[in-house]
């Protein structure tokens, strides 16, 4: 970052207004930065204070005076970041209600620029956005991204949506270049401890069954129906290799699970798939508590 | 060419190891050790081994021994090895009949050396050392993973067959994984799914119908579905890892009474083929030498220009940048 500004000069047909609300139209706005593009984003200063830094020790420097370039008497910066991550950075500091970005990659351009201007909060909101919306489209991916990132909640998640995904249809992308194998090699660790751990649960849920200590399996045909879901499961489990109740349980299991039972009431036949889920479930959590 | 740590001075230095020690006949270079031991070694012999101590040898500046009966002194070329790593390495260039240790950090770090050295020769012993000795079954993901580091294709294209016979989840972490991408190491695993299913596959074939009603057909039928299901069941594809006691036991229990020598013959063509298979996935590693050229420029530029002050960890950078090895992953 420097306060010079590109090197074709300010006014040459090369430059342009940033999108609203940050153009020249921009009221109070008191300080210009230029994108990397050559676009011209008027903003406050006092915002880009407030939350950097690096930003704030820029501008306490000037002392008044500023040399360089100047715009409708604003200075100009020139800064590194694209005009897309530059909104989008601009949209999280301001106060507006506007959408965020709904896509990884301009997630993670913003996360860079917040991290390099050390602006903690807005990393924060980022995180925030990643994680509420449902942009995880490629769990591995996002799972690199969060372990380049630093983003511990996010590596969570993501590692535990991995767990949906069969081995062999992870897909290869540029972001497990900058992960190390290592690190790769852990999660697979994980995924087989997940596996063993899910397993061992619902194997210790057919016996707790069989034994007669849960009382709405009483009846022998109930006895039944669990130890038949819990063999659909297992063997779901050996042949996708996912431990994860949502793919375990899928629409195809329950259905072949309800049609060998047509006589049995259908709600305790729910009961048992819940009781499944819930078994799965927190077979991972404390897996997951652990990792 | 930096001075003599301050140790030289306070006098720590101690003597290498026989044969390389002050006693050493004719010696008339001193290599000194990061761990302050003098190695005493025959200049024609390192010049021989590497084109890199030829060079810098050929007009020595630095330091040197003080003057005795020549009226020069020997040349004293610190180097960033340790005492065990060019114990090793000296072996290598010598031809004496010690043998070097083959101990999986050892090859590693003589490996490294030669490389920096350029010692071509070297190279390819220790390569052969690291072919013939067990840790290859070992640690078959480790050795992949040193393998790639130095650009050692032969044994790497090894090490990831031999990966292939071990169940995944027992593919232990080590240290040196940290040095390869995420990336690496899924190219391994995708590899990996792709030769399982070329096994099975291969193997679904010799169930197909036989003409015959002979045992023979009979039992090879029986066996290719046996191993099928053993290798769903454990995820390895490679014969090794499928035809193991338990596979064997329950053929043989399977069809007794007939000629178990026939038997071990067809179990010795399934064995082939199964290999066979998975190494025709996607065809023939070629490599990438343009790579390892610059690799090599870098090292040696490195290692003059900045007399020998190249870290570890810049090591690492530089080959991992290059990645030699990595060629022949990225042309599967």
């Amino acid at each position: 970052m420097s306060v010079d500004p590109p090197s074709p000069s300010p006014g040459t047909s090369g430059i342009t207004d940033a999108p609203k609300p940050f153009d020249s139209s921009a009221t109070k706005s008191d300080v210009v930065l230029c994108s990397q593009d050559f676009k011209h984003f008027h903003v406050l200063k006092d915002f880009l204070s407030y939350v950097s830094p690096v930003f704030d020790t820029m501008f306490s420097s000037w002392e008044g005076e500023t040399a360089g370039w100047v715009v409708d008497g604003k200075p100009i910066i020139q800064v590194e970041e694209h005009s897309t991550t530059l909104y989008n950075l601009l949209l999280f500091i301001y106060p507006f209600e506007r959408e965020p970005p709904c896509n990884i990659d301009t997630c993670v351009e913003v996360a860079k620029a917040a991290n390099k201007y050390d602006m903690v909060e807005i990393d924060k909101k980022i995180r925030e956005v990643v994680r509420k919306s449902h942009i995880i489209g490629d769990p591995l991916r996002v799972f690199a991204i969060a372990v380049f990132l630093g983003w511990e909640d996010i590596m969570k998640v993501a590692a535990y949506s991995t767990l949906g995904v069969p081995l062999r249809d992870f897909g290869w992308c540029q972001e497990l270049e900058s992960l190390s194998a290592g690190k790769y090699h852990k999660l697979l660790r994980w995924r087989f401890t997940c596996h063993d751990a899910v397993d061992r649960a619902l194997t210790k849920y057919n016996d707790t069954n069989f034994l007669g200590f849960q009382p709405f399996h009483k009846e022998s045909k109930l006895s039944g129906a669990a130890s038949f879901a819990v063999s659909l499961l297992r063997s779901n489990l050996a042949t996708t290799g996912c431990p994860q109740s949502n793919v375990l349980l899928d629409e195809t299991t329950k259905n072949t699970f309800l049609r060998k039972y047509p006589v049995v009431q259908r709600s305790s036949l729910y009961t048992i798939l819940e009781s499944l889920e819930a078994t799965i479930d927190e077979a991972l959590s404390k897996v997951c508590k652990r990792c | 060419m930096s001075d003599l740590p301050s140790s030289v001075v306070t006098g720590n230095i101690t003597d290498a190891p026989e044969p390389f020690d002050s006693s050493a006949k004719r010696a008339d270079v001193i290599l000194y050790s990061q761990d302050s031991k003098k190695f005493y070694v025959l200049k024609s012999l390192l010049c021989l081994a590497s084109p890199v101590f030829e060079t810098m040898l050929s007009s020595w500046k630095g330091q040197r021994s003080d003057k005795d009966k020549s009226d020069v002194g020997m040349p004293i070329i610190p180097v960033e090895e340790d005492s065990t790593t060019l114990y090793n390495l000296l072996l290598l260039i010598y031809p004496y009949n010690h043998k070097p240790s083959s101990a999986i950090e050892i090859c590693f770090g003589t490996g490294k050396a030669a490389r920096k050295y350029d010692m071509d020769y070297v190279d390819k012993k220790i390569r052969e050392l690291v072919m013939v000795s067990d840790i290859l079954g070992k640690e078959p993901l480790r050795v992949f993973a040193i393998a790639m580091l130095l650009g050692w294709e032969d044994v790497m294209k090894a090490a990831a067959y031999t990966t292939l016979g071990v169940p995944l989840r027992s593919l232990g972490w080590c240290q040196e994984l940290e040095l390869l991408t995420a990336g690496d190491h899924h190219k391994l695993l995708q590899w990996r799914f792709e030769c399982h299913d070329a096994v099975i596959s291969w193997l679904s074939r010799q169930e197909g119908p036989s003409l015959t009603s002979r045992p023979a057909d009979a039992f090879k039928k029986l066996a290719a579905a046996t191993l099928r299901e053993e290798l769903k069941a454990r995820g390895c594809p490679r014969s090794s890892a499928l035809i193991n006691d338990t596979t064997k036991a329950t053929l043989l229990q399977k069809t007794p009474g007939s000629s178990v020598s026939t038997f071990y013959d067809i179990l010795k063509k399934l064995a082939e083929g199964i290999d066979q298979a998975s190494s025709e996935v996607r065809g023939h590693p070629r490599s990438r030498h343009v790579l390892t050229w610059i690799y090599r420029y870098l090292l040696i530029l490195n290692a003059i220009g900045a007399g020998w002050s190249l870290g570890v960890s810049q090591l690492f950078n530089e080959m991992h940048l290059c990645a030699p090895g990595a060629s022949w992953l990225y042309n599967l």
